[in-house]
């Protein structure tokens, strides 16, 4: 069940209704945790048991680790957490990525060997459900937080189906509080979360979805396009990307918040970085943030010299780019990124660097970070490595064999998209509809929806990040 | 509805959300409907096309077939008139069969022409059949099952689901006809029409590729039936005579055709209704309360009609090639001359 989809409009309804309807907190909590597993196994049913299973699990470590004070206990009921998380994030969406690397190694090496690869089914949000779950473990092995004594709430936070699929990825301390107090909807901002919701629908249904065609025409076949299309296509899919994931996570967002949730803001005008490390405060931050907590930190961090943050930082945007999926494709994306933010943390450390070349770089700091991400989206989407390469060529040196054309005219696109980024960041958009009365705004509301309808293809595309 | 807490506040709070709602509601039904009225007609292929060259042509024409591919492959203008012009009736006729257009869709269609008030039309003949409420898996999303899904077509499948027997069936098939109707209401999608209407604005459109070699509409199909499924034909066509009775359309079916006959007419034009020979040697009809006038003419009728039965004349089971198509196409001009002379026709 999309966001988008005429039916997420129907089961919503039922949810927020009957939620708001009841009067006890538990009572609220037991609904929408039936509605939560509804929503999942509207996909697929069998893939529940799995999300059940756990959060029953971390549920009963976060138990055992309040039980004991032990060290050596508490880490083994930690390891035991990240071990049945992370071993079944790994078999699902690693085991076949794994099982042919290895074979394509051992032939390299002269030493083939018979790959029996499996039709395994990738759970869909498993990669976020599981984040969601180690966070609690870890939190409270940490002592961040108290376990919590209801399964309910654990199992609440971990399948809170507007974030379950594709984040924003939750932290434990911050979500589990709001779930133990009783929700009033007097402080539930409807008409702030009603635009965001509108506006995360436009920037999913109606321009992600709108450009996908153009991306997929020339990312199936680049080869055939010309230079100018891969630059065309490069940018549409930067647009996709971010219209598709902030769209969801604004739809996300607004739905937790009408029935009284906040959930941590994923986006920040990300395409107006500065460079790589401002990116990452502004691009997924919710996963930025837990990969630097629970991945960056633990592994040493900012403390020692230059070569064993390095290595932390590339180790970090390694897996990052893991995480994204089982292919070489994503670990090149995220090693671009960690090159990068390695090399900006030498260029802001280094303290002797000339002011002409500071007011150089400082100048062409927003094209130079644009350009790069833009690089690093061709591995994010690109097929496999030689597409990829040849695609990265094609946009870096303006050079294609291909004679196709996409159409450079729809850069228009693009550019109007940029200046709304651009004035959407400075708040322009933000407050005009808060003005009037709520009879204004449902009548203006009403107006709005049938409008954007128009402008959503008939076929619904899956969400991209679904497949993570 | 909302618990927060019993005070007067909250009454009036729950009353506001209602009233918000309806606003908002009201106001999306009204913004739909506008657009749908403004909006284009959608680009649906081949049948966009036709309309237009219809439109462009439509003061050339006084007779118009419309219905299925068993109109679209069966009926040869040119042999119509000719065989008209024999008789003393001269005209020029036009060969609106689509393939796949079923009623309701063919009604919608019709209605669209004579939207346009065409001066000189005097017969439309339409196939006669059923109203079409099943699913075709291959074509169910795609913008040709959508378009046609106005209240007026909509209501009518809807209402000839809830009176057929299969209860689960009816189901299923009353929420995809409501959900395409929804879909179609909402204009989802339709900023591909609104692309398409700017980019050809003041230019003419592609011309219709399915006219045929005579760009009246008909397209000749040439191959005869193999050897098997001539057996397989006659085989059939030996069960369906032993069924052969009258059947009155189902009531929803004759409300539409009841419909689309008085758009006819107010046309300035007769409906005959059409009954092309198939396997099936059931004869629909209307009941004679009906009120809706107009000849049928049956020619699923193997006693009646065999020189259409014959093997040799026959592209597959439910329809004629090219030389069962010359045969048919004289047949209806004879009927017609027929009932023209003996008055029952004006």
């Amino acid at each position: 069940m999309l966001f988008v989809e005429f039916r997420f409009f129907w089961f919503f309804l039922a949810v927020f209704c009957v939620y708001w309807s009841l009067r006890e907190n538990r009572s609220r909590k037991i609904w929408l945790l039936i509605c939560s597993y509804f929503f999942y196994a509207a996909w697929d049913w069998r893939f529940l048991f799995l999300l059940i299973g756990s959060s029953a699990l971390d549920y009963f470590v976060g138990r055992m680790l309040a039980r004991t004070e032990d060290p050596r206990a508490r880490r083994s009921w930690l390891m035991l957490s990240l071990c049945a998380n992370l071993g079944t994030l790994a078999f699902f969406k690693y085991f076949n990525f794994f099982v042919s690397s290895a074979a394509e190694l051992l032939a390299w090496l002269g030493l083939p060997a018979g790959v029996h690869t499996l039709n395994i089914i990738l759970p869909v949000g498993i990669s976020f459900y599981t984040f969601h779950s180690m966070s609690y473990t870890i939190d409270v092995y940490r002592g961040k937080m108290r376990a919590v004594s209801s399964f309910l709430d654990v199992a609440c936070f971990i399948g809170f189906f507007p974030q379950m699929v594709a984040g924003p990825i939750v932290r434990a301390s911050a979500f589990l509080p709001q779930l133990q107090s009783l929700r009033k909807f007097s402080d539930v901002d409807v008409r702030g979360a009603l635009v965001l919701f509108l506006v995360g629908f436009v920037k999913k249904a109606c321009i992600a979805d709108g450009v996908a065609p153009t991306v997929d025409k020339y990312f199936n076949s680049p080869g055939t396009y010309n230079a100018s299309s891969a630059w065309l296509g490069v940018l549409f899919y930067g647009i996709q990307i971010y219209c598709d994931f902030s769209g969801y996570t604004d739809m996300a967002i607004a739905s937790a918040r009408l029935l009284g949730y906040e959930l941590p803001v994923n986006f920040r005008f990300p395409y107006l970085a500065r460079n790589v490390s401002d990116f990452w405060h502004r691009w997924h931050i919710s996963l930025s943030s837990w990969l630097r907590d629970y991945l960056y930190i633990p592994l040493g961090g900012n403390r020692g010299n230059r070569w064993f943050v390095a290595r932390n930082v590339m180790l970090t945007m390694m897996l990052g780019g893991l995480w994204h999926g089982g292919a070489w494709t994503f670990v090149i994306w995220g090693t671009l990124h960690g090159v990068m933010l390695v090399l900006h943390r030498q260029w802001s450390e280094w303290e002797t660097r000339p002011a002409g070349l500071a007011a150089i770089v400082d100048w062409i700091a927003w094209p130079l970070t644009f350009y790069w991400i833009c690089i690093t989206w061709i591995f994010f989407r690109a097929a496999d490595l030689s597409h990829a390469g040849a695609i990265a060529k094609s946009f870096a040196f303006w050079r294609s064999a291909g004679t196709h054309d996409l159409g450079l005219r729809m850069i228009w696109i693009v550019v109007l998209l940029g200046i709304v980024h651009q004035l959407n960041s400075r708040g322009v958009f933000s407050t005009w509809w808060r003005r009037g009365s709520s009879e204004i705004f449902a009548a203006g509301y009403g107006c709005s929806i049938a409008l954007v309808l128009v402008f959503i293809p008939a076929k619904y595309t899956p969400f991209i990040y679904f497949q993570f | 509805m909302i618990a927060t807490t019993d005070s007067p506040q909250t009454s009036v709070s729950i009353g506001r959300g209602f009233l918000d709602v309806g606003i908002a509601v009201f106001a999306f039904v009204l913004v739909c409907a506008g657009l749908n009225a403004l909006l284009p007609f959608p680009e649906i292929d081949i049948v966009s096309a036709e309309l237009r060259f219809f439109q462009e042509h439509q003061d050339e024409f006084d007779t118009v077939f419309i219905g299925s591919s068993r109109i679209h492959h069966q009926i040869a203008p040119a042999i119509f008139d000719r065989v008209m012009r024999e008789a003393g009736h001269p005209t020029r006729s036009f060969n609106f069969g689509i393939n796949g257009m079923f009623p309701p869709e063919s009604g919608y269609v019709l209605e669209r022409l004579l939207n346009e008030k065409p001066r000189h039309l005097k017969w439309v003949f339409i196939e006669l059949g059923e109203l079409e409420t099943g699913r075709i898996p291959q074509a169910e999303a795609s913008r040709r099952s959508l378009y046609w899904h106005d209240w007026k077509r909509t209501s009518l499948v809807l209402r000839k689901i809830l009176d057929g027997g299969d209860q689960e069936k009816a189901r299923d098939l009353f929420l995809f006809h409501s959900a395409l109707f929804a879909k179609n209401f909402t204009n989802i999608g339709r900023k591909i029409d609104l692309s398409w209407w700017s980019s050809h604005l003041g230019k003419k459109g592609a011309p219709p590729k399915n006219l045929g070699h005579d760009g009246d509409g008909y397209v000749q199909q040439i191959r005869k039936m193999s050897e098997a499924e001539a057996v397989a034909y006659e085989a059939g066509l030996e069960r369906a005579v032993a069924q052969a009775e009258f059947t009155p359309v189902t009531p929803s079916t004759e409300q539409a055709y009841r419909q689309w006959a008085d758009e006819v007419r107010k046309a300035g034009a007769t409906p005959i209704f059409l009954v092309t020979p198939t396997t099936a040697q059931t004869k629909l009809g209307f009941r004679p309360e009906s009120g809706i006038g107009g000849a049928i003419m049956p020619f699923n009728d193997v006693k009646g009609y065999p020189q259409l039965y014959r093997n040799e004349i026959r592209f597959d089971a439910d329809h004629l090639n090219g030389t069962g198509a010359e045969e048919f196409t004289r047949l209806i001009a004879d009927n017609l001359s027929r009932l023209i002379k003996d008055g029952r026709i004006q």
